[in-house]
């Protein structure tokens, strides 16, 4: 048998699933070494986002027995494949922070935001993230912190980052005036970020942080940028934006939401991405006499990111069941959302059809969309 | 270099195209068989389209790195592509059955052929073959038909076999080529 050069032997390696690729890094240790370079496990990834196969991933509440990962396919929404969680989690429920390219940022919520990890399921590997570097400087109650994350890739250094925004507890027993307090929680408020390539966090200067967080996580990533709903302080009151983190330069940018509240009020929203661009899902809170009342909800996309002006309400679904809580968008313009009963509703935006998507669990569950990769494999 | 219109089954009467279609070169493989074969199918292979137009038609070409049965083999693939009237589901259909019987040893020297000939279409379809045969086989077959030699030392592989214990569920057994 004839000996093939290395070169197509790469190609032919990146033809093959990830589990053979995790299985093969005991050939030799060229090919280990070849598996586990970060440029192949990108190149990897690439391909393996082009067939399209993809899952929704979700994870069991604390008192479920024998929790583990719970993969189903992204099309039949059938549970394809449990993966047991590769670490001790503590006895509380996991958060999903965000899902990239196969990695997991995960939290609990017995202490969100300072026990965090980063885990690929798929391949079983983890890493248990050192804590951050300091809480909020003089807090009186550092448990009250509020905390907001967010999980991003960054393509241009190929850099996994976790966004860490510590603000304090804007409870205080003396009447302070707003405007005080504002000050002195955009004085105090403290933004980590973290980064995979260095796998430790750093300090990010913000002069004056004038936000306030909505969101507590997020993993929505638009041109480079990380996005959660804030709030923007204000000396008379505070405006609903969007606030960027842009995971190249790390600084903030605000983005204004459309004028969507001019015939009725109540709205909630929910940011997400719809074809590639940011987008604003509008729906109103169920009805708990009626809930299964049809909704009117807008969906509003964002043409052209960062142009305030390119906001356009582009869609208008009607959805039944109500919606209680939105879960995720998925890659084939669905979005997830939990019913009134806690059941799962699948409605697919340009079809404006829903259909209920019956899981093992019910209840308060978190969903991700995910890919299988090697990422993580190096260690 | 000017690349000439590879399409072989162009609508219009292209003069040049009638002209490769009837010409013919004569392709030498490392064992010294010589193949005829037209010029639009040899042109589907990058390498003898460059020393066509480098001038060695009407003569010998000669392949020293393919031996005999693999340059039939490849043959009968650009002759296939090169066909006219052959739709497009149709050659999809031909590469499969064409790569499908082909044992490991003969795989690896077409791909090694396609490769040198740079035959864009019929290295995708080998490669994607191997690869295909290579998803649930063992470490120990691919060190066998790869002519690798396991460089770690037994207690290393060990240890990679036990954190990577779940990635060997499910390997076929290696009597298959």
């Amino acid at each position: 048998m004839p000996t093939l050069p290395f070169e197509i032997i790469t190609i032919i390696l990146l033809m093959l699933p990830t589990e053979t690729l995790v299985k093969f890094q005991c050939v030799c240790r060229a090919w280990r070494d070849l598996i586990r370079d970060s440029m192949f496990i990108k190149e990897h990834l690439q391909i393996r986002a082009s067939k399209g196969k993809g899952y929704l991933l979700y994870v069991p509440m604390a008192h479920d027995t024998g929790r583990a990962f719970k993969l189903l396919c992204e099309r039949t929404f059938e549970q394809v494949l449990e993966i047991d969680i590769p670490f001790q989690p503590v006895e509380m429920s996991l958060i999903i922070i965000g899902s990239c390219n196969g990695l997991l940022c995960l939290s609990d919520t017995e202490r969100f935001g300072t026990t965090i990890y980063l885990c690929n399921p798929y391949i079983r590997r983890y890493r248990v993230i050192d804590h951050p570097i300091t809480g909020v400087v003089g807090s009186s109650n550092p448990r009250n912190d509020s905390i907001t994350l967010g999980f991003g890739y960054y393509d241009k250094t190929n850099d996994y980052k976790i966004i860490r925004v510590v603000a304090p507890s804007d409870e205080h027993d003396d009447y302070l005036d707003l405007s005080s307090e504002h000050h002195e929680i955009a004085q105090n408020t403290k933004v980590e970020v973290y980064s995979s390539i260095i796998n430790s966090w750093k300090n990010v200067e913000v002069e004056s942080f004038q936000w306030s967080m909505f969101d507590v996580k997020s993993e929505l990533v638009v041109c480079d940028s990380i996005h959660w709903k804030a709030f923007c302080r204000d000396t008379n009151k505070d405006v609903l934006v969007i606030l960027a983190f842009h995971l190249g330069n790390e600084t903030f940018q605000q983005i204004k939401l459309p004028n969507y509240d001019v015939d009725e009020e109540d709205w909630l929203e929910y940011v997400g991405l719809y074809k590639g661009n940011l987008s604003l899902f509008l729906f109103h809170q169920v009805d708990h006499q009626h809930p299964w009342q049809e909704q009117c909800c807008y969906l509003w996309v964002m043409k052209e990111y960062g142009v305030d002006s390119s906001w356009t309400k582009t869609l208008t679904i009607t959805v039944d069941p109500g919606i209680v809580r939105p879960l995720v968008f998925t890659r084939d313009d669905e979005m997830i959302f939990a019913d009134a009963d806690q059941d799962l509703v699948v409605c697919h935006f340009d079809s404006s059809t829903a259909k209920i998507v019956r899981v093992e669990e019910k209840g308060y569950l978190n969903f991700a969309t995910y890919v299988d990769s090697l990422v993580l494999l190096e260690g | 270099m000017a690349r000439k219109n590879r399409n072989p089954v162009g609508k219009n009467v292209d003069p040049e195209a009638q002209k490769k279609k009837t010409r013919t070169l004569t392709l030498k493989s490392s064992d010294g068989q010589e193949f005829s074969i037209s010029e639009s199918a040899a042109v589907l292979s990058i390498a003898i389209e460059n020393m066509v137009e480098d001038d060695c038609a009407g003569g010998v070409i000669p392949l020293p790195l393919v031996d005999g049965g693999t340059l039939a083999r490849v043959i009968t693939y650009l002759n296939k592509h090169a066909e006219d009237g052959a739709s497009d589901e149709e050659k999809r259909k031909f590469d499969e059955e064409f790569v499908s019987g082909m044992e490991m040893g003969v795989l690896f020297d077409v791909v090694l052929a396609a490769n040198y000939l740079d035959i864009r279409g019929l290295l995708r379809e080998v490669r994607r073959r191997i690869a295909d045969r290579m998803k649930n086989k063992s470490v120990e077959w691919v060190r066998k038909t790869f002519h690798i030699e396991s460089d770690f030392t037994p207690e290393e592989e060990e240890q990679m076999k036990k954190e990577f214990a779940w990635a060997w569920e499910g390997v076929d057994s290696d009597v298959d080529d």
